[in-house]
């Protein structure tokens, strides 16, 4: 899973001096953007909307391997959750692992399956420490068309999250640094915002599964982009926020 | 129109690809300036991309530090670095009080906050080069009788590398803060170049392997990039090409020269300078 993780030394192999000024590049590695995408896969999202996902997906790796810094940097894995929770892809620079084909079945484990997704977050932070790398915030992508199943605690997850975005993990491989976690909920056809709500720390933002290979492309350009953002501003994702320049937004 | 006879300046201020694609224009601005007795001052800001009057936090403040009298020293008139220190700090208030007035005119509901953005002002003479900053970006410069690229200070980080300080915020207003963020570096500058954090990855070595412990920033100019470029730039200026045809060719060269520049989405700004005597 590691072995490519350090990605190239893309500067490296980019000095050639083919300009008017006679100027090679320094040589720099990238530091790495982790994003999970947690996926609804419940059988509510079977036929079209699971399609669009999948398709959606594909475009998503196409965009950032277009990118030649951006496949250096977005380090992405995958959670799905049904009736049961699992990682259909762990982390990874985008294509070094084939993207999954997602599939459908049973009901909604979502509380379990984003708690998974911390999880492979923080532990991925502290391999970064670990391993004398650094990292920018790690993006949480929680995507659903329902709400969690009558057995989850959506209110104890939702306290979960805040901590992760208002005070964030700190890892003991470095400890005192502690990273913030950005989350992004979308509520997908009409999935009752109220109710994601219940856990989401942010704003659920409203996506039509038509809108699937728009939204992906989005996030393959948010993720780009994530890398240069700057602190002090928190990155806004609400609707509002998002406003005319989010094309999958579903306004009422 | 050819360029001032103490110094040839390539200068520009590129839209990055993340910026062009979601409508924005360019959230950098720079300005460039030769005194009367052949002093240089170059005015680098970065607007924060997502606040949302960066760009014209940037451009507010790239011309309230560029055209301050008060950098224009006359001949015995070397400071001191607590001199360049206290000076500096009242051209950075003062921009930064421009910026509160803008903000309150513009729609007294915006936050300051959204008028984010960092700043570098450079002043080179005949005897010293001073240096104040806020936020993050690059810089560095050439002495007389050295071949070595100095960096002119160290970018400001947050808690991960894509975070920094702005003008906007307080925390750049305390003593603590100037003893790092301003210096004066004594000796005869022959080449000077400042940049905001869009170049940073083409032309300086910032996050490499240190060996045993993993990966650091070392904060070092890289000499194949900034030694060819100074010595183009001298043959340009012998061959006297005027300074319309220098901008052209150095906004291509930001533009897309190098691999890095091409894939970088950030907007990006260098500001170069050569002395010619």
């Amino acid at each position: 899973m590691c072995r490519h993780i350090f990605g190239d030394n893309f500067n490296r192999r980019a000095t050639v001096a083919d300009n008017d000024f006679g100027a090679e590049q320094a040589l720099n590695y990238e530091r790495k953007v982790p994003c999970a995408l947690v996926i609804d896969t419940s059988g509510s999202m079977s036929g079209s909307p699971i399609e669009q996902a999948n398709a959606g997906l594909l475009l998503f790796e196409k965009e950032v391997l277009a990118d030649s810094v951006a496949k250096q940097r977005v380090d992405l894995t995958i959670v799905t959750f049904d009736s049961a929770v699992e990682v259909a892809r762990d982390f990874a620079l985008l294509g070094d692992v084939v993207m999954p084909t997602l599939t459908t079945k049973g009901t909604t484990r979502l509380v379990d399956g984003v708690r998974q997704a911390v999880e492979l977050i923080k532990g991925r932070i502290d391999w970064y420490f670990s391993t004398g790398q650094d990292c920018y915030r790690p993006y949480l992508l929680i995507i659903t068309d329902g709400e969690p199943d009558a057995d989850q605690d959506p209110g104890a997850l939702k306290r979960e999250l805040q901590e992760l975005v208002n005070v964030g993990h700190d890892s003991s491989e470095k400890p005192g640094h502690p990273r913030k976690f950005n989350v992004m909920t979308f509520a997908v056809d009409g999935a009752p915002a109220e109710k994601l709500a219940q856990f989401s720390p942010t704003t659920p933002v409203e996506l039509k599964s038509q809108n699937f290979r728009e939204f992906f492309k989005y996030i393959a350009t948010v993720t780009r982009q994530v890398s240069r953002s700057k602190a002090e501003e928190k990155i806004d994702l609400s609707p509002e926020a998002l406003g005319a320049k989010n094309p999958f937004i579903v306004t009422t | 129109v050819n360029p001032p006879a103490a110094w040839l300046v390539a200068a520009a201020s590129i839209t990055g690809a993340g910026h062009s694609i979601v409508g924005e224009g360019c959230q950098d601005a720079h300005s460039w300036r030769v005194t009367a007795r052949g002093d240089l001052i170059i005015v680098v800001c970065d607007g924060a991309g997502s606040s949302a009057r960066g760009g014209d936090a940037a451009r507010l403040v790239v011309a309230a530090l560029s055209s301050a009298p008060s950098l224009e020293l006359s001949h015995a008139d070397e400071l001191s670095e607590d001199q360049w220190r206290e000076l500096a700090e009242v051209l950075f208030r003062d921009a930064r009080t421009q910026l509160e007035t803008l903000a309150e005119r513009t729609n007294p509901r915006i936050a300051l906050a959204e008028f984010a953005c960092t700043a570098q002002l450079v002043l080179v003479t005949d005897s010293a080069l001073y240096m104040a900053h806020v936020g993050d970006g690059r810089a560095t410069a050439r002495f007389s009788g050295s071949d070595e690229w100095l960096p002119l200070f160290v970018p400001d980080r947050g808690e991960v590398a894509n975070e920094t300080v702005f003008l906007s915020t307080p925390l750049p207003f305390d003593a603590q803060y100037w003893r790092d963020a301003a210096a004066r570096l004594p000796g005869r500058a022959n080449a000077v170049a400042v940049m905001t954090d869009g170049c940073e990855a083409a032309a300086f070595e910032c996050y490499v392997p240190d060996g045993a412990s993993g990966f650091h920033d070392p904060n070092r100019p890289f000499p194949g990039f900034f030694s060819p470029v100074a010595k183009k730039l001298r043959s340009l200026a012998e061959e006297q090409t005027p300074q319309v045809d220098v901008d052209a060719m150095w906004e291509v060269f930001i533009r897309g020269g190098l691999p890095r520049f091409a894939a970088e989405s950030d907007d990006r700004t260098m500001v170069f300078g050569v002395r010619l005597d």
